[in-house]
């Protein structure tokens, strides 16, 4: 199984940590500092890296530059700093996902088994376009079979819901207002559109997202419309 | 004691000053009331009478009278005796029309002309009428006292007869004065005058004029002084201090008909035996001089003594005693000193008014009409010292109090004036301004043209149209110093127009302004730099707070990460007993809380203080509702609320940051949530109104809302007073906070049951 490296310098949540991720079958390597990580990653053969960025001597940012001047395993940050520029700062230097304190144990099981999957298992199809597929980030669709993937776990959505889908991830990055969503989908010039397109939106997003009030694919912009994040 | 004995110091240097004062005017009166006044002072060197110029002035008019008497003996004189009736003038008015006057008639005619002889021969002229009458000239045909007249230019033959009469009488005089006083009357000058009277060109008679019978000269000689002088020498012999020269000239001139001057001796007896012009005049001078030193005397001591005791009075003025800090000062020194020298010019009048009326009456009692208006012009001068030294006192008592000058009106004034200058209001400044120009330069130029057209002289002319081009450019100037104070005035405004607009930041240049706009300037950019650091004050510590909040809701979430996972992880355990299944979910519960709250105190601290960064873009707002409906849709309906939106069809576009936006619609939709009514409906609707759009969003309560709208707003306050529900408790504080930050207007209204949150903004045009 693979080997999670788990660095926080409250020791409580490492354990806590650990146990979630032992019970679902992972070897976790404990770490208290940045700089105790770093040597662990020399010395191990490490998979994923869960780091928490204040922490004495060697912080969470620093560690992640750090360790992606030399590897690229997914990096995902835990952290108590909630601010939008915390986490694009995060982000940006190179992790793969941003989890804030105290976050739920479930959100992060499923985190780092998405990170896992995409980093072991996806990677390499990445560039393999069989038939109508449409890729975006995690996201996985396959036209020919009504196929949707996230991180390879297959979704199950309605007919209307995978159109919404679709339309949205052939465009990805455009932003849709709802009557455009309507008026492509129902086929019908929306008159008086209602709050039916932002109620799929919102299961679609329950479907296929961890954290469906953090969405990472289907993002709501609000006052304008929808869209699908280009990654 | 020691006072009383300054009080009697006092009262003797009073004493002394006014004493000395007398002595003065006794003085000046003594003075102005000598014969002598208007002379000099060297007269006085000469110690006795026979000394002095008045005494040789005396002889020399007596000597050429004496001269003149022997040219006029023939004419009124007959056998040594005045004769009237002796012919002394003949004119003619015309042809066969001879008149001829005798002494008498000329003197008649003489009274007639007005001219009046006096006792002591002198000739009083008494201004007459002009009868009207051209007086004819007249042909002289013989003059006695001028028998052989040298004719030099023409007309000199005729004459009127008031000059005519005039000359008889002048001459008669002369005559009469030596006839009557030395040769009559007794004298203590004697004389003699030979003159040789030719009868021809061999023989000659000698004629002697003299006041003395049978004249013994060396005797006479050494009675006092003497002067002797003969023809043919230069030589006078005499024993005076001032030789009478004159005599050369006189003994030269002295050729009268057929005469001609041989001998003239003189001698005065010094003794004065007899009463005579020379003996009166002696006593009245050595008296004169006795007094005119006395009046010297008393004047030196009278002004040394005055002087002394104003220096001295000057000195001890105000103190009492020998205590010289402090300063007595009298009620009349309570007055400003303008006050004091008024009320002193008032009694100054008052007594001069006095003076005239009563003063001047006694004063013409007691002396003569000759010195009265001495008198009057003393006592006149005597009354201004005094008032003035009163005053003089009083405003030196100020001077040692040093109150003269803080006192003064002069002060008070000039203060007033220099507050007009800079605290009165400007319009009033103005209109006073503008009032005194206005009368300055009417006044000034009629002046200037009546005189301009009144003297028409040139160069008064140029000057005044000088004057005239100086007061233009004046006036100019004025002109020039209105505006440029209306300008800096109007940069005032300015610049407090843009503090007021928030621009705190704005400052003047203070070298632009001038007087008191410079201060307003200089007060207007302190404004300024005390509200802006006032402000950023308070920027720093709203983002210290907000900092300070991050930072503990940071240190909180750590352990609360620990307590959500380790409760997780009990729960995992699947403990059976249904009392630690109960305390399990309370940990939850309350771990979740405080969840929600740490997250929600950043936020509203945030929020509140502005520590906010908007991503301003354009939002259609009908279709935020759409989404935010969506969202909501199902999790209204778990707990049995009716959502009932009216949304117009067309976008309404605003300008806001959607995020924020959302977050201020999801905590109202959340408050709906928590707070409305099971089974009951959740109004949603949006109108436009002008240039707003407004959300509104109603539900009924499911507590009674026994808070006021206001409170609600306020940080930790909830509806339901027992806590027990889910939430911070700041969510309607940070939806108006977020609102406001977006320049929106959050607005709740309770009414009953009824929970109502109204939320505008400005539509994008």
């Amino acid at each position: 199984m693979a080997n999670i490296l788990v660095c926080d310098d409250d020791k409580q949540i490492v354990e806590a940590i650990d146990i979630y991720l032992t019970g679902e079958g992972f070897h976790v390597i404990k770490a208290y500092d940045g700089s105790e990580a770093l040597k662990l990653l020399d010395s191990n053969q490490v998979d994923l890296l869960i780091l928490d960025v204040m922490m004495p001597g060697l912080d969470g940012i620093r560690t992640t530059l750090k360790v992606r001047e030399t590897s690229s395993i997914p990096i995902i940050i835990l952290s108590a700093k909630s601010e939008d520029t915390d986490k694009i700062l995060g982000l940006n230097i190179g992790a793969d996902d941003y989890i804030t304190k105290p976050f739920n144990p479930l959100e992060l099981m499923a985190r780092v088994k998405s990170q896992l999957r995409r980093y072991t298992q996806l990677g390499n199809l990445n560039q393999q376009g069989v038939g109508q597929i449409y890729k975006c980030g995690g996201l996985q669709i396959n036209d020919d079979n009504k196929e949707v993937l996230v991180d390879g776990d297959p979704i199950r959505l309605t007919p209307i819901e995978y159109n919404i889908l679709l339309l949205l991830v052939k465009n990805a990055g455009k932003v849709f207002s709802i009557d455009e969503i309507y008026e492509q989908i129902w086929n019908e010039e929306a008159i008086g559109a209602d709050n039916t397109v932002a109620v799929h939106i919102r299961h679609i997003r329950e479907k296929i997202e961890i954290n469906p009030r953090e969405p990472r694919y289907l993002k709501v912009v609000w006052g304008v419309g929808y869209k699908i994040e280009k990654q | 004691m020691k006072a009383d004995f300054t009080q009697i110091k006092k009262f003797l240097a009073v004493s002394i000053h006014l004493f000395s004062l007398a002595m003065v005017i006794a003085s000046i009166c003594i003075l102005y009331a000598n014969a002598n006044f208007g002379r000099g002072l060297t007269w006085i060197q000469s110690e006795t009478y026979v000394q002095s110029e008045l005494f040789y002035n005396q002889l020399q008019s007596d000597i050429r009278a004496i001269f003149d008497y022997a040219r006029l003996q023939d004419a009124f004189e007959t056998d040594g005796e005045v004769d009237l009736e002796k012919e002394v003038l003949s004119v003619s008015q015309g042809p066969n029309a001879t008149t001829t006057y005798t002494l008498q008639e000329m003197i008649k005619l003489g009274e007639h002309y007005g001219y009046l002889m006096q006792n002591d021969w002198s000739i009083d002229v008494l201004p007459l009428e002009n009868t009207g009458a051209q007086e004819n000239a007249v042909l002289i045909n013989y003059k006695a006292y001028d028998p052989d007249p040298v004719l030099t230019e023409p007309g000199q033959a005729y004459g009127k007869m008031k000059d005519l009469c005039y000359e008889v009488l002048t001459n008669f005089t002369r005559y009469a004065y030596v006839y009557y006083n030395m040769i009559e009357g007794d004298s203590n000058l004697s004389f003699e005058l030979i003159c040789n009277n030719h009868n021809d060109m061999l023989s000659y008679d000698t004629i002697t004029y003299t006041n003395v019978s049978a004249p013994s000269w060396d005797k006479l000689k050494h009675m006092g002084l003497y002067a002797e002088f003969t023809a043919d020498t230069t030589y006078i012999d005499t024993n005076m201090l001032h030789p009478p020269t004159y005599l050369l000239d006189l003994a030269e001139n002295t050729a009268f008909y057929e005469q001609s001057f041989q001998h003239f001796v003189i001698s005065i007896d010094t003794n004065f035996p007899y009463n005579d012009v020379y003996t009166q005049e002696s006593s009245t001078y050595s008296l004169m001089r006795k007094w005119t030193i006395r009046g010297m005397m008393f004047m030196g001591f009278g002004l040394v003594g005055s002087l002394f005791s104003f220096l001295y009075l000057m000195l001890i003025s105000g103190y009492r005693g020998r205590d010289r800090s402090q300063i007595i000062l009298s009620p009349i020194d309570r007055l400003s000193p303008e006050g004091c020298i008024l009320l002193f010019l008032i009694i100054g009048s008052v007594c001069v008014f006095a003076g005239r009326f009563v003063g001047f009456r006694l004063l013409h009692l007691v002396t003569s009409a000759s010195s009265w208006y001495y008198v009057e012009k003393l006592l006149l001068y005597l009354i201004a010292y005094l008032v003035g030294l009163l005053c003089f006192f009083s405003l030196l008592r100020r001077y040692k109090a040093r109150i003269l000058w803080n006192s003064s009106w002069l002060k008070r004034g000039s203060a007033e004036v220099k507050e007009y200058f800079t605290h009165e209001a400007s319009s009033r400044s103005c209109a006073y301004c503008y009032i005194l120009f206005v009368g300055l330069n009417i006044t000034f130029a009629c002046t200037t043209v009546y005189l301009f057209f009144y003297l028409e002289s040139t160069v008064y002319q140029l000057f005044f149209a000088l004057v005239l081009l100086a007061w233009i450019a004046l006036d100019l100037a004025c002109f020039r110093f209105t505006v440029v104070k209306a300008l800096q005035e109007d940069k005032i405004n300015q610049a407090i127009a843009n503090i007021a607009s928030g621009d705190i930041s704005y400052c003047v240049n203070l070298d632009e302004f001038s007087g008191k706009q410079k201060i307003t300037a200089d007060h207007i950019n302190h404004i300024g730099e005390n509200l802006d650091s006032a402000l950023q004050e308070k920027v720093k510590s709203e983002r210290f707070k907000a900092d300070l909040i991050t930072n503990v809701s940071h240190d909180l979430k750590t352990p609360l990460t620990s307590i959500i996972n380790y409760v997780d992880l009990i729960k995992r355990e699947h403990i059976q007993d249904e009392k630690i299944q109960g305390y399990l979910e309370v940990l939850e519960q309350k771990s979740q809380r405080l969840k929600t709250l740490t997250e929600d105190l950043v936020e509203a601290s945030k929020a509140s203080s502005g520590n906010v960064k908007l991503e301003i873009s354009d939002i259609d707002f009908v279709e935020l509702i759409h989404q935010t409906n969506g969202e909501f849709e199902e999790k209204f309906s778990t707990r049995s609320l009716h959502l009932v939106s009216y949304l117009p069809e067309h976008p309404i576009l605003i300008e806001a940051d959607g995020r924020r936006l959302w977050r201020v619609l999801e905590n109202l939709y959340n408050n709906a949530f928590k707070y409305a009514m099971p089974n009951s409906r959740v109004y949603i609707d949006i109108c436009q109104e002008n240039d707003w759009v407004a959300f509104t969003i109603k539900n009924i309560s499911e507590h009674p809302l026994n808070i006021s709208s206001s409170e609600l707003t306020e940080r930790f306050v909830r509806g339901d007073v027992s806590r027990t529900t889910e939430g911070s408790g700041l969510g309607l504080s940070i939806a108006q906070s977020l609102t406001q930050l977006q320049k929106g207007n959050f607005q709740i209204i309770i009414d009953g049951d009824l929970f109502k949150v109204q939320v505008k903004f400005p539509v994008k045009k």
